[in-house]
Formats: structure tokens, sequence, C-alpha cells
């Protein structure tokens, strides 16, 4: 055997790892646009900015002067913009950007259902006030960026871009995190599943990790799952009792 | 408010106005509505040549004119108290913000009334945030807040009643209260009905004036307390001398109040600008602004150059029963505007100008205001 018992089992780790590196550079790629070039080679724009345009936006403002001149410039820009008024209970599918006017729901106790801990599209605040009511709202809305009024043109499109990309970059990073927590709890699982295999054959590590592996190919699952399986047998299997179960 | 600014224009120009040239008032009347607020102050400043507007109350309608007086190059003079947290290069803001009224309140309500307090107030951000700010002062100095309910501007009578019912049965040490407009009548006057005590829980306001007293009447008014940087009864010369000028002008009947006071020294700011800038443009006049101080009714008042506001004069009065208010507290100074202050702590070091103030003078309840200059 080529390959040692250890070699195996942080072989199956690294393979997680290497995926992990690549899902690590594609979030730094697309949170930076390239720096500067030399003076040869052509400036790079990201994507995300040269589709700026294909942007939909979903404007949630009660209207009047200021909403119509933010309105004015989102059109100017060119992106494609709907406007709500009370906030819709559901933002439409498809929707990459919301707006929002944070002091007309504070104060009008307007419901805006938003899950800032899973949200559907980028959330820009829009501000009028600035005092620490109206910020704690923004802050537990999980807003990427925030557009102050009066309304000043210049930064309108920066903060969208900005937005969509924090937005990009926690979604990923987000999906990250759970593809690392189910890893950790799946090395667990098989760690611990080992012990209880290596206890009840009283087998050593390396014959246990083959006895997990062709198990887990007979019923044609993953190893963690068949470790997790073992793990609840284990632990129905121990009756209430507290001694371990004599191999 | 209105009358306050006529009043100081006619001063002006009774004094010679600006190097001869005589100030001329536009006035309208926007009817409380925002948009209207913008309308016409749009109206004045492109149509009718004015530069320096004074005006607006609530901060709805101060929000409206900001962007007008911004993209058409105006100053903006805001005479009431607000919440904070606001900068333009084209306002100043001559009334209190909190680290000029509701710490001080809180500073002597802790001091002098009482651990446990019920707020109540206007259903709006700028009792909220009143509120939020001396609830938090309240915390931290280990008293309670046993409770805290709004009310819509427009909440029918029965609505004060059953509050007052519910303060009644939590029994606070005080009230603090940020009602606006007729909001104030009806809950003292809920307070009145029910029967209960002042001298055992006062209500303590930011906003409750002589004239909110005499609307409501002195025996719904007596024995509680506002937090104001002036009062008609304060017994210096200079508001002497100005309620003297006042009254032969608009009647003895006038009264004055804390917005009163300032849209009136507001004018006499500007016009003070004016004259040393030597120019209308606005940015001449506000830096002018900030090289002189100006000897208001309250006392010796500043712009404050690193914000727009105004270092402002605090103290705490409670109505008698003839309706006018009987000095407890004043400030040992006028004290620093801090518009961006979060949270009171006394141990940061940039909140010890607002201590340093709240080192104030003590009146006797019954005694009379000492002479303020």
């Amino acid at each position: 055997m080529g390959e040692t018992k250890q070699s195996k089992i942080v072989q199956f780790l690294r393979a997680d790892d290497q995926t992990d590196r690549e899902s690590e550079q594609s979030i730094k790629s697309s949170a930076r646009p390239s720096g500067p070039a030399r003076d040869a080679e052509p400036r790079k724009i990201s994507d995300l900015i040269r589709n700026v345009r294909k942007l939909r936006i979903l404007l949630l403002h009660p209207g009047g002067p200021e909403g119509k001149d933010l309105l004015e410039h989102l059109n100017r820009i060119g992106c494609q913009v709907s406007i709500s008024w009370p906030p819709p209970d559901a933002v439409p599918a498809g929707t990459d950007v919301v707006l929002i006017a944070v002091r007309e729901i504070v104060e009008g106790n307007v419901p805006f259902h938003w899950d800032a801990d899973k949200p559907v599209a980028s959330l820009i605040a829009i501000v009028d006030y600035e005092n620490p009511l109206i910020v704690e709202r923004v802050l537990r809305l999980g807003a990427q960026a925030v557009i102050g009024l009066p309304l000043q043109p210049l930064g309108i499109l920066a903060n969208l871009l900005l937005s969509a990309t924090n937005f990009d970059q926690t979604r990923k990073l987000r999906l990250r995190i759970d593809r690392l927590a189910s890893r950790l709890k799946a090395n667990r699982d098989v760690s611990t599943a080992m012990s209880i295999i290596m206890q009840t054959h009283g087998v050593a590590e390396r014959e246990a990790y083959e006895l997990l592996r062709s198990q887990s190919m007979t019923r044609r699952t993953t190893i963690e799952s068949t470790a997790a399986a073992i793990i609840q047998a284990s632990d129905v299997l121990r009756m209430g009792l507290t001694h371990k179960p004599r191999s | 408010m209105l009358k306050a600014t006529l009043h100081a224009i006619a001063e002006v120009n009774e004094q010679g106005g600006i190097d001869g040239r005589e100030l001329v008032a536009v006035h309208y009347d926007p009817e409380s509505q925002a948009g209207h607020f913008s309308m016409l102050a749009d109206r004045l400043l492109v149509e009718d040549g004015v530069r320096i507007i004074f005006g607006c109350y609530m901060s709805s309608e101060r929000k409206a004119v900001l962007p007008v007086v911004e993209r058409r190059n105006g100053l903006l003079f805001y005479p009431a108290q607000y919440e904070g947290f606001e900068y333009s290069r084209n306002v100043i803001h001559t009334g209190a913000v909190p680290n000029q009224n509701s710490i001080p309140l809180g500073h002597y309500l802790l001091e002098h009334v009482g651990r446990s307090f019920f707020m109540v107030g206007s259903d709006y951000i700028w009792p909220w945030e009143s509120d939020r700010i001396m609830s938090d002062m309240i915390r931290r100095q280990e008293g309670r807040i046993v409770g805290e309910r709004y009310l819509k501007l427009d909440a029918p009578e029965f609505e004060y009643a059953a509050l007052v019912k519910e303060i009644r049965r939590v029994r606070p040490d005080g009230i603090f209260c940020n009602f606006v407009g007729d909001s104030i009548v009806h809950f003292y006057r809920a307070f009145a009905e029910a029967g209960l005590d002042p001298k055992s829980m006062p209500i303590a306001s930011l906003t409750t004036s002589e004239a909110d007293i005499e609307a409501m009447g002195a025996e719904a008014g007596t024995g509680h307390i506002t937090a104001a940087t002036y009062f008609e009864s304060i017994d210096s010369a200079a508001n002497r001398a100005m309620l003297a000028r006042y009254r032969a002008r608009f009647g003895e009947a006038e009264r004055t109040h804390m917005c009163w006071e300032s849209a009136y020294f507001q004018v006499h700011l500007a016009a003070n600008a004016m004259r040393l800038a030597a120019s209308d443009d606005i940015h001449r006049i506000r830096s002018a602004l900030n090289a002189f101080e100006f000897k208001a009714p309250q006392g010796r008042v500043q712009i404050d150059s690193e914000n727009g506001h105004t270092y402002l004069w605090s103290r705490i009065g409670r109505v008698d029963e003839a309706g006018q208010f009987t000095v407890l507290f004043e400030s040992a100074s006028a004290i620093k505007p801090d518009p961006y202050l979060v949270s009171f702590d006394p141990s940061d070091w940039s909140s010890q100008s607002t201590i340093t103030s709240l080192n104030g003078v003590l009146k006797a309840g019954k005694g009379t205001p000492a002479e303020v200059e």
C-alpha cells in the first residue's frame, strides 16, 4: 500500500481544502476589479460594472420630489427600476438591488419584511435623518450602502455597485461558511464514528477507516452520512445505559 | 414666532438697518404642510430676492426646506429645539439640541425628583430621540424607566385619559413628557382631571411653554416643570427691556417663550453678521456669525463655528399659579452645542463642557431668580 492511513484521511480532507482555496480565490477576485495595470495593458473593468444597466432595481420610496429625483437619476444611469409603496410583502424575483426609505418605515410604522440574515437582494438604505434610531434600523436591516438626502446624484452609481459587490461577497462568504461548517461536522462525525468502530470491533485506526469506507460504498452513500448513521445507532444502542456496550 | 421675527426686524431697522439699508420681511404661511414649505422657500429665494429665511418648527418642515436652501444658496435660521444629528452649510440652529436641554433636565430630575420615570410624547422622531437619550442617562445613573408610550398628534381625548390611568397605576416619581402642540394641553388636562398631584409626580417637559400654559389654564399647568433656554419670567435687565419694547409694539397681553426668544435673537444675529460682513453673500455672513457674541434675553449667546449651532443657556422652571415659570435652576454658563452626541457619558472627556455647565445655580424654589448677566 503506497499511501499510509494517515494520508488517506488527510487526502479526504485535502480534497475539500482545494475546493475551499478555489472558492476563496473566487471571492477575492469578484471583490476587487483588477488593479491599475501597467501602461501597455488595457485597464480591465469587472463584469459587474460593465453590466450595471442589467441591474434590476426596486425603489421603495413614498414619492415626492426626492423620490422623483432619485428615480430620474437611476433611469439616467440606465438601470431598470420599478417603484413600490408601501413595500410589498415579497420582493419580486430577479430583483438585484432594493432601495428602502428608512425614516418612512420607522416613523410611519410601515411593515417592511426583510430578512437581514438571508437577504434576497442587496439593500441600500435611503436616509434623510441620521439620529441613532434611524441608523440603528439601517444597521439591523443589514444595508450594504447608504444614500443620503437631500439627493446628491454623485455617489449613487458607486453606491449601487458597492452594494451589489458587498451583497455578492457576503453571499459567497455565507456559502463558504455553510460549507465549512458542514465539513467541520462531517470531520467530527467521521472521527467519532471511527472511535466507535475501533471500540466495537477492536480494530486500529486504519482498519476502522477502511470499514467505514467500504460500508459507505456498499450502501451507496457518503462517508459522512454513514458516520452519522453509526453515531445515531450507537446512541440508540446505548439504551440509556451509562456503560459502553461491550465489543 | 412670526411676531418675534417681525419685532426684531423692526428693531434692526430702527437701529439704522444694515448700514442704512432696511430689512424687508417677506412672509408666507405654509400651513404646516411639508410640501408647502419646500415650494414657498423656493419662491422666496428665487422670485422674491431673499437670501436669509427665518422659520420652520417641526423637523419635517426643516427637512423640506433643507434641499431648497442648499440648492438655491440660501441660509435658514431654525429657532426650535430638535433631535440633533444634522449639519448643513446653509442652516444655522438657534434652538437647543439634547445636550442643552435633555441632559440638564435629566440631571435635575435625578437630583431633585426621583429615580423612576414614565416617558410619554407625540409619536414621531423628535420625542423618540429625546426619550432615548433621557432614558439612557437615567438608566446609567441607576434610575428606572417604568413605562413608555407615544400618542399620534391627532389622538382622541380618551387616549390621554387612558394614558394617565396607566401612569397612575405605575406610580413613577416623575413623567418625562414630549408632546407637541395641542397634545400638551390634552395631556396636562387629563392629568389634572385624574386628580394627580404635581408635587408627588411632576410632568417634566422640553416643550411646554408659557403659551401652552395659557392654553391649558394655570390650574392644569401649576407645579409642573419645563427645561428651556428661556422663560418669560427671567429677571434680567435685558429681558425686561426687551419685553417692554415688544409689548409697546404688539400689546401688553403678548407672551414670550423659548421659541419666541430664539426667533427674536436669531434675527439680530443675522443683522449683526450682515453689518460685519458688509455683504449679503451667505457664506460671508456665515463666517461673520462666528465672530461675535450677542446679548440675548436668555444671556450672551454665540454661534459655534464648528457646527452651526448655538451656545445656549439651560434653565429649569416650575409653573406658578400665575402661569409663569419660577426658575429653579440655571446653568453656570451657556452650554456648547453637541449635535452628534449619541449617549451622555459623564466620564467621557467630550462631555466635560456639558458637565461643567451643569454646575449651575440652584434657586430656592420660591425665591426670585437672580440677575442673569
